[in-house]
């Protein structure tokens, strides 16, 4: 018994001394050790089960505030009607729609904080801590943020600033719980608002440029339709990503060329120049199938 | 005395899934900091405000980590990343939707972090892999800033 005993106490010393030791491998470590490096090997394994970032693909969707800030540079004018009002915040009961709504609110409120809009954006910051509360992602939506928020309203830049660093450690919270599904659903409801208020932008002012970034969403809109099926875990998802799916489709007949040109790399400011040409050639028919389609989407979404 | 030999083996496994799972991620939730403050640096004359999404992965020997993003015209980006406390350990390049290699931070020492201005709109492939010269395996985190301008 005492044997048996001192045996696993001994095996449990070793396994931590070898885990806590060798979570990571720096070369120095392993050079000329190979039996070593195969203990170590076999460690990261069980690790990266659990580490590793969505089954093995990442995805990257733009940020709204991205958005938000080239369409205040178009000279287009603050639109009300492009934002999800927040009292519809009451009518969201399930945590997909709180988490889809949380996206939509997040990318509204980089819009009005954008245009200085203060008292509107204390608000749907109000409403984002709110629903962040209900899906248990307080710690990056809280009080403090609030009282950052608005006690920097003269400063935009600060305010934007805040804003992205919630969302920031909201992404990286989900993701380093095993939540996957629920950052991509934040990420589908920030592009999709940030592509309403493009719309309603365009149709507010016909500018070219408004357009065109509107065709430059394809590939967006791919990657966005594979995270969900990738990492959706619930029929929402499966109709979001088919719905999503059906607007990809009314891209796939606009022109796109491109030609690349050889970067310019400015190494003492570590800065690269990119000079790369993308020519889009989208009629307007073309377009307003895509804001048709689009609005149907987020109309299901936050009525 | 089986069954004693069982529990124990259990108790070492569950403790093994623990510490393993706790160790890694505290050490990505490390480099979460480190990459904040490159994107953050308030000692650079440029200030840039993170996309909202943090890209990590463990990344072993020989595997590399491949994310598509469009970086959009007349934006100035920062791309940075870590795989450690010493900034040289990651490897990240840039490559055109053509995959004609863009940027590696390869021919710079690896630095840390390097900034894009982006003159028409692209898509493109973001990698990121290990400098197998100075680490095997490892947690690695990448993120994006753009420059703010209106």
């Amino acid at each position: 018994m005492n044997k048996s005993f001192y045996t696993t106490l001994f095996t449990l010393f070793l396994t931590i001394l070898i885990i806590v030791s060798c979570g990571e491998t720096t070369t120095n470590d392993n050079i000329n050790n190979d039996i070593n490096k195969n203990n170590h090997q076999k460690v990261i394994d069980s690790n990266a089960n659990l580490m590793i970032s969505i089954d093995g693909s990442i995805f990257s969707i733009p940020s709204p505030i991205q958005t938000a800030i080239f369409i205040s540079g178009s000279g287009a004018e603050f639109n009300t009607l492009a934002i999800n009002p927040y009292e519809n915040a009451d009518n969201y009961s399930s945590d997909f729609y709180k988490t889809l709504n949380l996206g939509i609110y997040g990318a509204d409120l980089s819009y009005t904080t954008i245009y200085e809009d203060n008292n509107l954006s204390l608000k749907y910051l109000a409403i984002i801590r709110d629903i962040a509360n209900d899906i248990g992602l307080e710690n990056s939506f809280d009080e403090t943020l609030i009282n950052r928020f608005s006690s920097n309203s003269n400063n935009k830049d600060s305010m934007l600033v805040f804003v992205s660093e919630a969302f920031t450690n909201a992404d990286n919270y989900l993701k380093s719980n095993e939540k996957n599904s629920e950052a991509a659903l934040i990420l589908a409801g920030g592009w999709i608002e940030a592509m309403n208020i493009l719309a309603i932008s365009y149709q507010d002012t016909k500018n070219v440029k408004i357009k065109e970034r509107i065709a430059q969403q394809k590939n967006t809109l791919l990657t966005l339709v594979e995270m969900l099926e990738k990492l959706g875990n619930s029929d929402d998802y499966m109709d979001l990503s088919a719905e999503l799916y059906e607007l990809y489709e009314y891209f796939e007949g606009i022109e796109y060329s491109y030609e690349y040109i050889a970067p310019v790399t400015d190494g003492k400011n570590r800065l690269t120049n990119i000079n790369s040409k993308q020519l889009i050639n989208i009629s307007d028919e073309q377009l307003n199938d895509i804001i048709n389609k689009l609005t149907n989407i987020r109309d299901e979404i936050t009525i | 005395m089986k069954l004693q030999f069982k529990n124990n083996l259990t108790t070492i496994l569950t403790l093994f899934l623990f510490i393993g799972v706790n160790n890694a991620q505290t050490h990505c939730d490390s480099l979460n900091y480190i990459v904040k403050g490159y994107i953050n640096n308030i000692e650079s004359e440029h200030m840039f405000i993170s996309d909202g999404q943090v890209y990590k992965t463990f990344i072993h020997e020989d595997e590399v980590a491949e994310f598509k993003t469009t970086l959009y015209g007349g934006m100035t980006y920062r791309i940075a990343g870590s795989a450690g406390n010493d900034d040289n350990y990651l490897i990240f390049e840039i490559e055109d939707q053509d995959r004609n290699a863009l940027f590696s931070n390869e021919n710079y020492a690896n630095a840390p972090y390097w900034d894009f201005k982006i003159e028409n709109t692209i898509d493109c492939y973001i990698k990121a892999r290990l400098d197998l010269n100075k680490k095997i395996s490892g947690c690695t985190l990448i993120m994006i800033g753009f420059e703010r301008s209106y």
